[in-house]
């Protein structure tokens, strides 16, 4: 899938589009509440992108092609500098098993499905500014099921992530979006299909979430 | 050729009765074009010489005496060989029942019997008129889309031999005593597709049209099906060459009389597809799971009609076959069946045929035969199987050509040992049937012949299917694109694309399976 870092670029262009633009009502007034807003406070929210399993390409982009779109929830804890978050997250993308390096369709649907959890520790570089850019990493757990029309395969393990956000700080709604890489290695080691053909075992890639957050 | 008989051997844990027999079926497989209705009236016979009454014990599980079978001399053609009497007319589409007969009577042959599975009529030849002359006539006809004779096919195999039945070492996937002797099974990687495929072939039914099948209940010949098929799955068939709704196996005769000892060809042929798995009884099948629909095309002198068979795949695909194996072939081309396996593949139905057995018998037969793909294998709908033997070479006798899509092992000689215990053929259950002294010989057999080629590679599509495969031309190609490359690299006019492969048919499909 060649055009997937143009995709993805073209997609964080449009989220800093968004996030960058005034949203309604909101002013320069705005920002000076955010920055009188004290700290710590709690938030919870709901999250929507998609992930594409960079780290396992060739077997991804061989069965199901397509980013696979993803929605969960998300509650944190910011203090200072620093927020904890803990996202879970479900996807499921729907593809077809094919023939290695023939890209002859069999007709054999075959669906994946990823629940993964992530902790994270983010640092926060403008923790009063209306615009908060912030990195962090922390560890990751997935849960993943691979279903064919007559068999399925299944699996978990841990694993880690890495994050990088751009948020839009509201009076009571954050918005965030996120870029995210995680990695789970090992998790599909000793397994066949596409997989072992490609020699792939981490289930692990880049994600793109958009994530709107209720502070409390 | 030789019917020879040897002393019965020991007795498997199922107790299917035991003999060694060398039972060459068909060594002339294939009938020639048909040009002349004479030629069609005279069917060579198949090629059983002599038989002797094996020196054995009766088969435990039968308790039955051991069968004996009547030495048989060779003899040419006889009356047993049924004459095409008749020749097949399309009309044009939307004529009218009394004005097909109108224009019957009107061309001198008012006998006209239209089919229930197909768009056709049978309209029977007159007396002192040859099937050619009223053929050409109705063509000639402008109501008439097509008319022509009825080519005859026949079974593909060459030869069979019943087996020792001693137990051996149960293999990975089932415990059944033949299985570590289906070296068939082995070549295909029927293991790791099984593995694969919890499916097992289930929720497909395999049509089979040929001599039968050996199904039903009871004791008593012919509703007692083969034990390992006993637990076998089947959906209602069609016998179309005695006109009844139960397609029971009644055998091929070894010669062209009706009393000829006969072999379950198409009893053979469903165990290859289906025969159980993992209940510790002969041998294991292919796809255990899929549903077998006997439908019975083949007479006991082993040929049938290409009408027979139009009607058969008709049949088939309207009441739910997803895989038609016809292990028969012909050199005869037949508008009938062609328009039957379009009607088929419009279905999505997988059409799977045997490539024919002629290959190295084509100069006895002067150029009356040759040995490229026999029909209906040769046509473009069709997965054309050819045979493999146990060294992976061509077996000789399978026929080759362009038209050939793929080989499966199905061995060269049944009377060839090539490792102890094991034969040059494929080995599944079946019966040999002695219609004089009504005795019965249920057991397994080695036979060979691309007849039993072709079931492996039904099974496969079966499998494939069962996974959710849902296009017949999906699977030709994932059966043709997975084959085990033999011979030159690439498509080769002896082994096609190669030999099956099911592992590698099921490997690598899905994401992580």
């Amino acid at each position: 899938m060649k055009l997937r870092p143009a995709v993805m670029l073209t997609a964080l262009l449009a989220l800093l589009a968004i996030t960058v633009a005034p949203l309604p009502g909101t002013t320069a007034v705005a920002q000076e509440t955010v920055a009188a807003r004290p700290a710590p406070s709690w938030g919870g929210g709901f999250r929507l992108g998609l992930f594409d399993m960079t780290n396992a390409a060739d077997s991804y982009d061989e069965v199901y092609g397509d980013p696979m779109p993803r929605f969960g929830l998300q509650v944190e804890r910011q203090r200072g500098h620093l927020r904890y978050s803990l996202s879970l997250d479900y996807g499921t993308v729907s593809g077809e098993r094919v023939l290695l390096g023939t890209g002859v369709p069999s007709g054999i649907d075959d669906d994946l499905t990823m629940i993964p959890l992530h902790l994270t520790v983010a640092w926060r570089f403008n923790p009063r500014a209306a615009w908060e850019w912030s990195a962090g990493a922390g560890p990751s757990f997935l849960s993943w099921e691979n279903d064919g029309v007559a068999t399925s395969e299944s699996g978990s393990d841990f694993g880690g992530s890495a994050v990088v956000a751009l948020r839009r700080q509201g009076r009571q709604w954050d918005f965030a979006g996120e870029l995210r890489w995680s990695t789970f290695p090992g998790a599909l080691d000793d397994l066949g299909g596409v997989v072992s053909f490609f020699d792939e075992d981490d289930p692990g890639g880049t994600s793109l979430t958009l994530a709107a957050i209720r502070r409390f | 050729m030789i019917f020879q008989a040897r002393p019965l051997l020991a007795v498997a844990a199922a107790g299917l009765g035991v003999a060694l027999l060398s039972f060459p079926l068909a060594a002339q497989p294939l009938l020639p074009g048909f040009e002349s209705p004479d030629r069609a009236l005279d069917p060579p016979a198949a090629d059983i010489r002599d038989v002797e009454s094996p020196d054995a014990d009766p088969p435990p599980l039968a308790r039955r005496p051991a069968p004996t079978f009547h030495a048989i001399a060779a003899r040419g053609a006889s009356a047993v060989g049924r004459a095409p009497g008749h020749v097949l007319v399309r009309f044009e589409t939307g004529l009218a029942p009394g004005l097909a007969k109108q224009i019957a009577s009107g061309l001198g042959a008012p006998r006209v019997r239209p089919a229930r599975f197909g768009e056709f009529s049978r309209v029977d030849v007159p007396a002192g008129r040859t099937a050619e002359q009223v053929a050409a006539d109705f063509r000639a006809h402008p109501s008439v889309r097509w008319a022509e004779t009825d080519p005859l096919v026949r079974a593909a195999a060459t030869s069979v031999r019943a087996t020792a039945n001693g137990a051996s070492a149960a293999a990975a996937i089932t415990d059944d005593p033949f299985f570590s002797r289906q070296w068939h099974l082995e070549r295909i990687g029927l293991d790791e597709a099984l593995q694969r495929n919890p499916a097992d072939g289930a929720g497909v039914i395999v049509a089979v049209l040929d001599s039968g099948v050996a199904f039903g209940s009871g004791n008593s010949y012919p509703v007692r099906p083969v034990p390992d098929l006993g637990s076998a799955s089947f959906v209602p068939g069609f016998d179309f060459v005695d006109n009844d709704p139960v397609a029971l196996d009644l055998g091929i005769a070894g010669d062209d009389t009706p009393t000829g000892v006969r072999f379950s060809h198409g009893t053979f042929a469903a165990s290859i597809i289906a025969a159980t798995v993992n209940n510790g009884l002969a041998g294991a099948g292919i796809a255990p799971r899929a549903a077998i629909m006997p439908v019975r095309v083949l007479g006991i002198d082993g040929s049938g009609f290409s009408s027979d068979i139009a009607e058969g795949i008709r049949f088939a695909v309207d009441n739910g076959a997803r895989v038609i194996n016809l292990s028969l072939g012909g050199s005869g081309i037949a508008t009938v069946t062609r328009e039957a396996l379009n009607y088929a593949h419009s279905r999505g139905v997988v059409v799977v045929a045997a490539s024919g057995n002629d290959a190295d018998d084509s100069e006895v037969f002067e150029g009356e035969f040759d040995s490229d793909v026999a029909y209906p294998a040769r046509y473009p709908t069709v997965i054309a199987v050819g045979a493999t033997a146990f060294d992976g070479r061509r077996a000789d006798y399978s026929n080759f050509g362009p038209g050939l899509d793929l080989v499966a092992p199905a061995g060269e000689g049944a009377s060839n040992e090539v490792a102890p215990g094991v034969r040059d053929a494929v080995l599944a259950t079946g019966f040999l049937f002695d219609p004089v002294s009504r005795q019965e010989l249920y057991g397994g057999f080695w036979a060979t012949g691309t007849s039993f080629a072709c079931p492996q590679a039904a099974g496969v599509a079966a499998l494939l299917l069962s996974l959710g495969v849902d296009d017949p031309d999906a699977v030709r190609t994932l059966l043709e694109l997975t084959a085990r490359d033999l011979g030159p690299a690439g498509f080769d006019t002896d082994t096609g694309s190669g030999q099956l492969d099911a592992a590698a048919a099921h490997r690598g499909l899905g994401f992580t399976q």
